[in-house]
């Protein structure tokens, strides 16, 4: 009769949702009203009526009860619950295989969960941390760049004054001349840890205050506001301290400082770092009008809610370019840049002079990398021991079917397996991680702990990671599993694949290249920190000793002491003095270098040396000479370029007698070899040695031996001048290795959870061969039987699961070559990775596998036949 | 609702069932709903009353033979049962009863 049919989909829909029972005497129902529908008001109108009325029966009465959790829910959870337990503790080796490499996973998960939540919660303790931003500066001269952060101390009035979207602003002075003395008749402190601060300091910035306040801290201008553990070292306690005064000694010259506040200790979690705070009203007028920007000033702005910080820039950069002073060729560019988050000065690319070393995002990048990579291994390992033992559970999955156990009935069963193991593992990597926390502490000079997590994120993190990996990990068993035949289940007729490609081959390789993945960059940067430290740096740095507080004798006595004090000790080959930093841990470019005022110029850094500097440090000339020890003045005593310098400026080979810098110019003495004066990370810049008597640092190059007798001979004649101060000495060779020192540091922690992730990767990877050899136990046995040899029978176990360790690592390759070529960029001299690096790591992998595997294979291979044929 | 109690709805459709006599199933009580009362509803509220009427013990259901017209499905027959039957003489004294209290007049001025 009817030719229209209702609209299947609506049907379908109807079918998947309303009970059984009900739906024969609805459909129909519905069927007929469609059917008169058509009849009466046409096609269109029946089908939309039939969804209509479709759609009327999405009640309660008529929608299906989902049985699984109709059936005494509680007692089918239990009852999964104690079959897991059982199961797990049936098969020890598997699970106890399962449970560490997961919890040591999660433990490097969770670690890295805080330590990325400490780098992101830098300077966030401030009331607005996030209207909070420094004015920073970026200067450009020809081919010379520099990032800094030194900003006109007039900047802030003219900010506050044309600059509406600014709320407040402070500026600081950092204690740029070294160490200085505070001291009361019971603490003395000599230290640089200290701030100037003007009296709006505490507008932009929240720090606690203990006694006194933000009002009254900066009113005089010997004031001095101390943190907590400062007071009680100085006065015993923050109380007794608040109106008391401290001795400041400042160029020379004993102050009196009037303790005005006191205020909890400066979190760790700030960039800003300081023990005490002075009123910067007190070196005020050499730079409060000034517009120049080598005053070390450092800008901080609070803006108003909700503004335009590009805007905010673009007012800033329109003052600057109206009054402030620059060097002709020069541009400054000025923007904001924010206080906290991943932008956030902690994370940013470090500029001049900053207070405390800052962050680096790239390792942030790797270790979450590095530890989702060991979550995603000891995933892998679950799925793959889970199925692989499929066949000892077809059995007891076929009873059940059979006993009447729906597919969603057995899949809760193997969720259950996998959440109850993830559970567990999460409760065992808590306690790793407390165990682990201080190792890591030490590497990254960090203070982490459990107990002190203010984020409940971080909380939220540990059951997230345990239910999701417990539900990722169980999903693919519980459906492949409970898709078993009961028939074909119980008789035996479930047979795990050994060959063609399926899922868990795919898994191991993805295992292993992951793994191979690791050990490819450890292995480069284990040699490039190698390469680094053994590198040749063109000078000196063995056995050379400098004093860095040598500016703490009489000025007109240096060279004295140097000369006829130092030089004269036995245990004392050469001994020198320079103006700035050693040569070695210098940083980039300081200023230019040309020819003369037409030629171009080039990013350079100079050094103000005495003639005994170069020789401390063995350059060697290549062209001219040293300054003259006889020298009567500094304007005669020429100038030193090293090879890159004269080279640059196309004067190498006839260096010596021509000027160079420009007008008047200095003449060019000497050429030196080219050395590293700046880390393997810069390339070698020009430099320039000038003459300059009376030093600031003194280096002594020691002749070995006896050297504690030698400092203590240097630290007697040291006491003769300075009686006040203590003789502060470093050896240069560690405070080289210093500045590779987070480098170092991260290479450990890489190389170590290489190998947690290398060793998780191998208990999955024992554990599956254990139990592939036990499936072939009986075939092993036959080919004995038949006379196969030990070896053969080793290399046929052996061969599927090497073929795949070698696959996974040609995957992994040409991935790591690329992303550690990166990495090596960040060095201007760097190692080349050739196939040794390949060969190397290829060789870990694949000994480390085989040997993993062999540990069964062999053990399989020399059982005696009789027995594996035996029984089963 | 206690179980003697009858909603409005639930009274329309059992007396529907008592009228279609053997013929009462969900759509036809829901067409001569729409013939006695003008009212339509939808044939997934007459089938929520009718099994919620089931549930009451007021009405029970057998099935009768397929029809073509239905796709060859069979239909769900309802009658009441003595309970059923017991509700709606219950529900119509009380109402007569109340009816029969209220004066003609003021029926009127309302």
């Amino acid at each position: 009769m009817p030719t229209q049919r209702p609209p299947k989909l609506a049907d379908k829909l109807l079918s998947w949702l309303c009970k059984p029972e009900l739906l024969e005497e609805i459909l129909g129902d519905l069927h007929a009203h469609f059917n008169r529908n058509c009849l009466g008001q046409g096609k269109r109108k029946a089908r939309l009526m039939y969804w209509i009325q479709v759609l009327h029966f999405l009640r309660p009465f008529a929608i299906k009860k989902n049985r699984g959790i109709n059936l005494a829910p509680y007692s089918m959870f239990k009852n999964n619950f104690k079959i897991a337990i059982r199961t797990s503790w049936r098969h020890k080796g598997y699970s106890a295989i399962n449970l560490l490499g997961l919890a040591i996973g999660i433990a490097a998960f969770l670690i890295i969960v805080l330590y990325i939540n400490d780098e992101l919660s830098y300077d966030q303790f401030h009331a607005d941390s996030d209207r909070v931003y420094r004015v920073v500066v970026d200067v450009e001269k020809g081919s010379y760049k520099s990032a800094q952060k030194s900003t006109p101390g007039a900047l802030r009035e003219a900010l506050l004054n044309e600059v509406a979207e600014v709320e407040q602003a402070t500026y600081l002075h950092p204690c740029g001349w070294g160490k200085v003395l505070l001291w009361n008749e019971k603490y003395r402190y000599y230290d640089k840890n200290l701030l100037f601060a003007d009296q709006w300091f505490f507008d932009v910035f929240s720090f606690q205050f203990i006694h006194g306040n933000a009002r009254s801290a900066f009113e005089d201008p010997l004031s001095v506001v101390l943190t907590e553990s400062m007071a009680i070292r100085f006065f015993g306690s923050s109380s007794e301290a608040f109106g008391q005064t401290l001795t400041y000694n400042l160029f020379n010259h004993d102050k009196s400082l009037k303790v005005t506040a006191i205020i909890k200790d400066v979190p760790a979690r700030s960039h800003l770092q300081f023990d005490f705070l002075l009123a910067s009203a007190m070196i005020r007028p050499q730079y409060v009008n000034n517009w120049g920007t080598d005053r070390h000033v450092h800008t901080y702005i609070k803006v108003r809610p909700q503004v335009s910080m590009a805007e905010v820039d673009r007012k800033i950069q329109d003052i600057i370019d109206r009054y402030a002073i620059k060097l002709e060729g020069e541009t400054h560019t000025y923007t904001t840049q924010p206080m906290t988050g991943l932008n956030g000065i902690h994370l940013s690319p470090p500029r001049r002079g900053e207070i405390t070393p800052p962050g680096n995002k790239l390792y942030i990048q790797v270790l979450l990398a590095v530890a989702i990579f060991m979550l995603l291994i000891a995933g892998i390992n679950y799925v793959n021991l889970a199925t692989a033992r499929s066949a000892t559970r077809a059995k007891e999955i076929g009873i059940r079917k059979v006993a009447g156990a729906l597919r969603k009935t057995i899949m809760h069963q193997f969720l259950a397996e996998s959440m109850l193991l993830s559970l567990l593992a999460g409760i065992i990597a808590v306690g790793l991680t407390a165990l682990a926390l201080p190792f890591f502490n030490n590497l990254m000079q960090k203070q982490l702990s459990l107990l002190t997590i203010d984020n409940p994120v971080v909380w939220l993190s540990i059951p997230v990671i345990v239910l999701v990996f417990g539900l990722i990990s169980g999903l693919y068993p519980a459906f492949y599993l409970s898709s078993f035949k009961p028939v074909a289940a119980l008789r035996k007729q479930i047979v795990v694949k050994a060959t063609g490609v399926d899922l868990r081959k795919v898994l191991v390789v993805s295992q292993f290249a992951l793994s191979a993945f690791l050990i490819v960059g450890m292995i480069v940067a284990q040699r490039q920190m190698a390469y680094i430290q053994s590198a040749d740096l063109g000078f000196d740095k063995d056995q050379v000793i400098v004093i860095d507080n040598f500016n703490k004798t009489p000025k007109w006595d240096r060279d004295y002491i140097i000369r006829n004090k130092f030089e004269r000790l036995s245990g004392v080959t050469r001994a020198g003095g320079t103006l700035e930093n050693m040569v070695g841990t210098r940083r980039g470019a300081t200023g230019t270098i040309q020819l003369n005022a037409d030629s171009p110029e080039f990013p350079s850094l100079a050094q103000l040396v005495d003639e005994r500097y170069l020789e401390v440090f063995g350059l060697e000339f290549v062209e001219g000479r040293n300054f003259l020890t006889s020298n009567p003045s500094n304007a005669q005593a020429g100038i030193i370029l090293n090879e890159t310098a004269a080279r640059k400026m196309g004067i190498l080979g006839s260096a010596v007698g021509q000027k160079v810098g420009g007008a008047g110019g200095e003449t060019v003495v000497g050429v030196v070899k080219d050395f590293h004066a700046s880390t393997l990370h810069h390339e070698v810049l020009p430099y320039a040695f000038i003459y300059h008597p009376g030093a600031y640092n003194a280096v002594l190059k020691l002749s070995g031996g006896a050297i504690p007798e030698t400092l203590t001979q240097m630290e007697e004649i040291w006491k003769k001048f300075v009686p006040n101060a203590p003789m502060e000495y470093y050896f240069l060779d560690d405070r080289i290795n210093w500045v590779y020192e987070s480098e170092l540091n991260f290479k450990t922690l890489f190389t170590t959870m290489t190998g947690l992730a290398l060793i998780i990767a191998c208990m999955g990877l024992l554990g599956l061969v254990a139990f592939m050899a036990q499936q072939r136990t009986r075939e092993i046995g036959i080919r004995k039987v038949l006379g196969a040899s030990v070896p053969v029978l080793i290399k046929l176990l052996s061969k599927d699961f090497l073929i795949l360790i070698v696959l996974a690592n040609l995957i992994a390759w040409p991935i790591a070559y690329l992303s550690m070529n990166k990495w090596l960029e960040n060095f201007a001299y760097h190692i080349n990775i050739d196939w040794s690096v390949f060969l190397f790591s290829g060789a870990i992998a694949f000994v480390v596998a085989a040997l993993t595997v062999s540990f069964h294979t062999f053990r399989t291979a020399v059982s005696n036949p009789v027995n594996s044929l035996r029984d089963g | 609702m206690g179980k003697e109690n009858l909603g409005e709805f639930e009274e329309l459709v059992l007396l529907m069932i008592a009228l279609l006599k053997e013929d009462a199933y969900g759509l036809g009580i829901c067409e001569e709903l729409k013939k006695q009362t003008g009212r339509s509803a939808a044939i997934g509220a007459v089938h929520a009353t009718l099994s919620r009427l089931a549930n009451k013990g007021l009405v029970k259901s057998s099935l009768g033979d397929p029809t073509k017209e239905r796709g060859g499905r069979r239909k769900r027959l309802f009658t009441l049962t003595a309970s059923g039957k017991k509700a709606l003489v219950r529900s119509r004294d009380i109402k007569v009863s109340i009816w029969t209290q209220i004066p003609e007049l003021s029926i009127k001025t309302i």
